[in-house]
């Protein structure tokens, strides 16, 4: 007679492997230390009761930052419910236009894009930006440059598609480099607007007047 | 070099610098990126910006307290259970919603049990709460014809006075002063001569600067 196995076996070796990823981005969605301590723990109960439902092999980050995103909507489920109010259309004139500005050859310029953007990583800008992040994009942020998880990872983690991943990865880092080049221009990085029109405007083409 | 297909390019790059895109739209975009000179400039910042995301944005430990509690739990899953459950109660609790979660529960449960244990100790005492706070009282007397009454006619008499122009009313047997009691349908006490004598108690709005009482309920006198 074959000895009958724990469904829970094996869990809390899964668990405690994932134990500082489930907390940084629970702290990171929760900008709450203690809020974040609070939704781990569910996160954790939440698993533990539903491990025979977690199927063995699969990949157990996507399946537990599911239940940490499923429990992080429940207890915020009023702010949730509100759209994300963020004007991706303005962010797209930021980085884009600076590049396309840039002639082929130039030399470090004063606007160089790539200097602006250590420049504001440096002072802790991006994490100001991030902050500002609907928690949406916030959240597919985080577990592709984070915890380094493939978009299908992501995919699974959120229950959107791939597309919708590429999406909001494109968007979040549009926002983000917004606020830098932001930061670049109030800090005099930038050069004030181009003179002449840009080889590719994305911002124009997309209002319909390329 | 189409706007068209810059756009698309840029909407995927980020997706084709980590790797993640098929291989034909793959080779697709490389093959873009080494003709059109603004999309390269842009790839090389936006793969520059990846470094910086993953150098600024690392991961953030859990404090040493709270995942040394942790692991201690996940080596007793059943216990963990429990006291994650008990942790929850509390952080709950400590929370401003949870405080109010726990507030609204504690209300309920407490009138579930307060309430018909008052109603058992004490019977009628919602009834004259809420009449109190309504307008609403009770008092003895008598029912007469208020007509007749001034007409000086005997109790007796009134029992037969079938005028459809007159009023019930309810005198004070110790002051004698009378009010009017509003002619409910409801109440067919009022509509009938032979109950005129009799003492009741009448349940109801008194306004006693008009005399007249809309009235609830008209009960034989409790003697109260």
């Amino acid at each position: 007679m074959a000895a009958r196995t724990d469904p829970n076996d094996g869990f809390e070796k899964l668990a405690e492997e994932h134990l500082h990823p489930l907390y940084s981005m629970a702290v990171r969605l929760t900008r709450q230390p203690q809020e974040a301590e609070d939704l781990v723990q569910e996160t954790l109960l939440r698993a533990y009761r539903f491990f025979d439902k977690y199927e063995r092999g699969t990949n157990f980050k996507a399946w537990i930052f599911k239940i940490l995103k499923n429990a992080f909507i429940n207890r915020y489920r009023k702010a949730q419910t509100e759209p994300a109010t963020v004007d991706f259309g303005a962010i797209e004139e930021g980085l884009e236009s600076l590049v396309d500005g840039v002639s082929p050859g130039t030399q470090a310029a004063p606007s160089d894009p790539e200097s602006i953007l250590m420049q504001g990583a440096v002072d802790g800008e991006i994490e100001g930006a991030l902050d500002e992040l609907p928690p949406e994009y916030r959240m597919v942020l985080l577990m592709a440059v984070v915890e380094e998880m493939s978009y299908k990872e992501i995919a699974a983690a959120l229950s959107i598609p791939i597309g919708t991943v590429m999406s909001r990865l494109h968007r979040a880092r549009r926002l983000l480099q917004g606020r830098l080049v932001e930061y670049g221009r109030s800090r005099g990085l930038i050069s004030g607007r181009r003179e002449s029109p840009p080889v590719v405007d994305i911002s124009q083409f997309r209002r319909g007047k390329p | 070099m189409t706007y068209e297909k810059c756009v698309e390019i840029r909407e995927l790059l980020v997706a084709f610098l980590d790797d993640e895109l098929p291989c034909d739209m793959s080779h697709g975009i490389h093959e873009h990126l080494e003709r059109c000179q603004p999309c390269a400039r842009l790839a090389k910042v936006e793969s520059r910006f990846t470094i910086v995301l993953k150098t600024r944005l690392c991961r953030i430990e859990a404090p040493p307290e709270f995942a040394a509690e942790m692991r201690k739990r996940l080596k007793d899953p059943e216990s963990m259970a429990g006291g994650a459950r008990a942790d929850a109660a509390t952080a709950g609790f400590a929370s401003p919603r949870g405080r109010v979660r726990y507030a609204l529960v504690a209300a309920v449960i407490l009138t579930a049990v307060a309430v018909p244990t008052v109603e058992i100790l004490r019977p009628g005492f919602y009834r004259g709460m809420t009449d109190s706070l309504t307008g609403v009282r009770s008092a003895d007397g008598v029912l007469i014809c208020i007509e007749c009454e001034r007409l000086g006619v005997p109790i007796d008499g009134q029992r037969h006075c079938h005028d459809a122009a007159h009023h019930t009313g309810l005198k004070c047997p110790k002051t004698g002063i009378w009010s009017l009691v509003v002619n409910d349908a409801s109440l067919p006490v009022l509509g009938d001569p032979g109950k005129r004598g009799a003492e009741v108690t009448v349940r109801g709005r008194f306004h006693g600067d008009i005399r007249y009482i809309d009235a609830r309920s008209i009960t034989p006198a409790t003697g109260t």
